[in-house]
């Protein structure tokens, strides 16, 4: 009896250990940095270095605010948010086509979806600057929600279709017979039962909006159009690398995604089950 | 048969706006830089037709063969540690719970910090000279090691790099496929008397070959077309030993201000990664008959 | 019913997101916005900030119809993104540009010429009292003036006056590059015991992203009198190159007064260690004075001090090789005149002495410089920088493409050290990539 006591809590210890150790693992660069945005500036790159702050201060975390990065924030929460609606839309209908009809042209386009995902983006920042310039889309938030979807729209529609697959088709079925159009089947039947799958691919369409620096860097200009990250870059400045708001407004950013991921965490993992296994 | 037509136009019409985003956004731009390849472009200018002689020049710049070899011993290694630590965790945080759910979520934390930050933050980690990874090394008698001196050291450290962002990735890829596998299965294997190792590779492995081609397929679209990690924790160095072929790429249009040269390289690595996906689908397509 | 407000909401939502782009055509329709990209923001404290916001305020109050609207920016990205901003006919009414990127400017139909605009229209007193003409003259192409000198930069020697007194040696001694080492070798020291040393007498950041002047440069430029031809054509492989280069390897690899892993530092993490109290000397842009006085950790910050590049021998300094802004008029901007106007304005005596205090900038007048006001001791920095420009004042040509060069020397270092390649070699490399960009 006490043996297998002893057992259980060994077993217990042991991936308490591991568990332990895969959270060093993921975590310690980002509490450094942490800890580090507690510092006082005069503190940050101290030699020998000393993990604790002594006298920790959230000076660098008023500062990003005084910086105007509630507005920023704001910008970039606007510009997820409309990415991932636009990039699911899309994403349903095509990836729905794909799913459900059988049409000449079908196999090119789910080869083309491929190789679209396979285009290095920094090869089209040039000619993608020209070509919003050209449109008047420069530097506007419309112009990085377009081009987001666009980058991320093939994953999508390839999530999506794996998901559509996975589905039971008899309900369509019997929607098509009570005379609804292909579209409203999909909008009032199979979307809502794609909910898992539908969260599942906009979680990856949000992280990509929310950390994206280099598209956005290229293509915006005024402040009123500035996301996140780019504003977060600003602290690698003409006159010096400013740690303290670096760090603290990397942490702050970190925020809202954990938190959305964790609350949306079980329809993340079981909406990747249809497109994991059937795609 | 009105309706029949009807019918025959209803996919087309589904995927036109995607279609027309993409067509816009990603294959315009792409023509317009196939353009630039065929030109000498100096400072962003238009200055002259030469035909396929920056694709030339590219093939056999010195610099570019370099950096395609270390793309490869890039993509190679961070894509079967990324993979292997990626399946690992997800087959350790299978199970529900609330310590799994913790634990997913922790993992996951370096996946969503912009992939720039994440970057200086291990940069500043494996510095000697920054004093941090002494704490780790010292103790080990290796105080005097310098990881990113060293080109070697310094390519692990880029795919340490890989694997503290993307195995997080692999791991919900894998974990939805796990997810899926009805545990009926596994139970009767274990009635039958199969152990643990019999049931990962007669049940698990496959059943998961489609979630783990598409992972792996990700995996390495995203490896091959690095940029952040080596322009960030490495700078290409030292020696351009990690100096990857995105990288090249991205220094010859945005630093050197030659945009030919740059669109030839960025045109001949789609073309490898179509080679290198289809190389792929095939492998597995093979796999699977056997 | 669901659909259609749905479909509001969406058209909504992307009327918002397009807003700055309506609300820029309709501030493109009054004539009298002029729009201007800089890395500063006037909205911001600070000194430069402030000095800038002052400017407007006084150019706005002398034209009132006209406004001036700045764009901060990315500091790296605002050349290229100026005449990306050109080829589309969407570039603001000015750019500012570094010197590292006037090839962009120089070599494109981007600019405006601001001779007759500018220059014309300056006194001959004006003209004479100009600081560094090198500046202006560097602009110059066939006779327009493509660009206004704002702020001049250099690199100097910076170092620890704490340090240096406990060598024995004097600044005197920092006049050469063999006196440098040999304060570098005396500064170098192991104070905790554990065999490595904690404080090293030379700082340098190698690497081939986020790099800056390094010695190696510094003593080819002061060496051969510069790294380019009149037409742009590189001299890199040569033996003064030769020289330089091996010298500054030596100081990783032979005399051991500078970490190995400076061939993995960026410039800023260098800079981050020297502030850390890490080094005795380095050199940095004479601009990050303030902020490595601001982040000092573990000495004190009066300790800092600086002096103009070495030389090989003591009668000849190194060159104090001129960087900073440039302020660019679009040529197509239809406010042309306004925009020369205010640039103008920003290059006059009175600007000037506004970016001098509170700006923190060099006096790039002759009678700024003269003024009482620059003797004081607060103001010792900005005196030396700008005697510095008036003896040993070098100006890259600006045509030249050399953005990339000075990594191309920190690379031909990255090969020496690792015992990659002869210092002969790695110099060809260099001399090839940086003339395969003109």
């Amino acid at each position: 009896m006490t043996d297998v006591f002893a057992h259980a809590l060994r077993r217990r210890a042991a991936r308490l250990a591991v568990n332990a150790l895969i959270g060093l693992f993921a975590l310690l660069p980002i509490l450094w940095g942490f800890l580090s945005s507690l510092k006082p500036t005069d503190k940050i790159v101290e030699f020998p270095p000393r993990l604790l702050p002594e006298n920790p201060t959230l000076e660098h975390y008023a500062r990003i605010f005084a910086d105007n990065a509630a507005y920023f924030i704001a910008n970039s929460i606007a510009v997820s948010a409309a990415s991932v609606l636009l990039t699911l839309a899309l994403g349903a209908l095509a990836g729905y086509a794909i799913a459900r009809f059988r049409f000449p042209g079908r196999d090119t386009l789910m080869v083309s979806t491929v190789a679209v995902m396979s285009i290095p983006i920094a090869s089209l920042l040039v000619p993608t600057f020209t070509l919003l310039s050209a449109t008047g889309l420069a530097d506007t938030r419309l112009g990085l929600v377009l081009l987001y979807s666009a980058y991320q729209l093939p994953v999508v529609v390839w999530m999506l279709y794996g998901y559509f697959l996975s589905l039971p088709v008899e309900v369509e079925n019997a929607a098509r017979v009570d005379g609804c159009s292909p579209t409203r089947t999909l909008f009032k039947v199979v979307l809502p039962l794609s909910k898992p799958g539908l969260v599942a691919a906009g979680l990856f369409v949000l992280v990509f909006a929310w950390n994206d620096f280099v598209v956005a860097v290229t293509m915006t200009s005024s402040e009123s159009a500035r996301t996140f990250p780019v504003a977060i870059y600003f602290y690698l400045g003409f006159y010096g690398r400013e740690w303290g708001p670096l760090l603290a407004a990397s942490i702050v950013s970190i925020v809202p995604i954990v938190a959305i991921f964790v609350f949306l965490q079980r329809h993340f993992v079981s909406g990747l089950t249809g497109g994991g296994v059937k795609g | 048969m009105e309706t029949r037509r009807a019918e025959f136009w209803v996919p087309y019409r589904l995927i036109a706006p995607a279609v027309a985003l993409e067509a816009g956004l990603v294959i315009g731009p792409l023509l317009v830089g196939f353009w630039y390849s065929l030109h000498n472009v100096r400072f962003f200018q238009i200055r002259s037709f030469v035909g396929w002689d920056n694709y030339m020049r590219v093939v056999t710049s010195p610099e570019v063969l370099g950096s395609l070899a270390a793309t490869a011993i890039f993509a190679f290694f961070s894509l079967i540690l990324t993979f292997a630590l990626g399946f690992a965790l997800a087959l350790w945080l299978e199970r529900d719970g609330r310590s799994a759910t913790l634990m997913r979520a922790i993992v996951l934390v370096p996946y969503m910090i912009a992939m720039l930050v994440g970057s200086m933050l291990l940069k500043w980690l494996f510095s000697q000279e920054a004093g941090l990874s002494q704490l780790a090394l010292g103790p080990l008698g290796m105080g005097d090691v310098s990881i990113l001196a060293n080109p070697k050291s310094a390519m692990a450290a880029l795919v340490f790099n890989a694997m503290w962002r993307d195995a997080a990735f692999a791991m919900i890829m894998l974990l939805a496929g796990l997810k899926s596998i009805p545990p009926s299965l596994h139970l009767a294997a274990r009635v039958d008397g199969a152990d643990a190792w019999m049931r990962f590779r007669r049940i698990t492995l496959p059943l998961l070959r489609i979630p783990i081609l598409i992972t792996v397929v990700r995996l390495l679209i995203h490896f091959v077309n690095i940029l952040t990690f080596p322009l960030i924790l490495t700078g290409g160095g030292p020696g351009n030993s990690t100096e990857v072929v995105v990288l090249r790429m991205f220094r010859l249009g945005f630093q050197d201000h030659i945009l030919g040269p740059a669109n030839a390289l960025a045109i001949l690595v789609f073309l490898a990664n179509l080679a290198l996906v289809a190389m792929l689908l095939l492998l597995f397509r093979r796999a699977g008959r056997l | 019913m669901t659909i259609q407000v749905t479909r509001r909401v969406a058209l909504a939502g992307a009327g918002a997101l397009a807003v700055p782009a309506i609300w820029r055509n309709a501030a493109a329709q009054t004539p009298a916005t002029v729009t201007m990209w800089t890395f500063l923001d006037p909205a911001k404290p600070g000194g430069r900030e402030t000095a800038l916001k002052q400017m407007i305020e006084s150019f706005e109050a002398k034209n009132p119809n006209v406004k001036i609207r700045v764009e901060p920016q990315v500091w790296t990205t605002l050349a290229e993104k100026f005449v990306l901003g050109h080829n589309t006919r969407n570039a603001p009414d000015i750019g500012w540009v570094n010197a590292e990127n006037l090839g962009l400017i120089l070599n494109t139909d981007a600019a405006a010429d601001l001779k007759p605009l500018v220059v014309d229209t300056w006194s001959a007193q004006r003209r004479d009292d100009l600081a560094v003409p090198a500046a202006l003259q560097a602009v110059t192409v066939g006779g327009k003036v493509l660009a206004m000198p704002l702020m001049a930069i250099t690199w100097t020697l910076m170092y620890r006056r704490d340090l240096l007194a406990q060598t024995g040696l004097t600044p005197d001694s920092l006049k050469t590059w063999d006196g440098v080492l040999e304060a570098a070798k005396r500064m170098t020291k192991d104070t905790n015991g554990d065999g490595q040393p904690d404080i090293w007498g030379l700082g340098l950041g190698l690497a081939s992203e986020r790099f800056s002047a390094t010695p190696a440069v510094l003593a080819t430029i002061g060496g051969q009198n510069g790294i380019f031809t009149d037409d742009c054509k590189a001299r890199i492989a040569t033996p003064e190159a030769e020289r330089a280069l091996t010298w500054q390897a030596d100081l990783i690899t032979k005399h051991r007064v500078t970490p190995r892993e400076a061939v993995a530092m960026t410039s800023d993490d260098a800079i981050d260690q020297f502030a850390a109290g890490r080094y005795g000397t380095m050199i940095i842009a004479n601009s990050r004075f303030e902020q490595i006085q601001r982040t000092a950790a573990g000495w004190n910050k009066d300790d800092l001090a600086q002096v103009g590049i070495p030389g090989w021998n003591a009668q000849k300094g190194g060159p104090a090789v001129i960087t900073g802004w440039f302020a660019v008029a679009w040529r197509n901007s239809p406010r042309l005149r306004q925009a020369a106007a205010f640039i103008d304005h920003m290059t006059n005596a009175d600007a000037m002495a506004l970016w001098q205090s509170p700006g923190g900038q060099v006096p790039m007048l002759k009678s700024l410089a003269a003024n009482p006001r620059m003797a004081e001791p607060a103001n010792a920095p900005l005196r030396l920088v700008a005697n510095e420009f008036s003896t040993n004042g070098f100006m890259m040509p600006g045509r030249c493409n050399w953005s990339r060069t000075l990594a191309d020397f920190n690379l031909a270092t990255q090969q020496l050290v690792l015992g990659q390649r002869s210092a002969a070699d790695a110099l060809k490399i260099a001399e090839r990539t940086t003339q395969e960009r003109q």
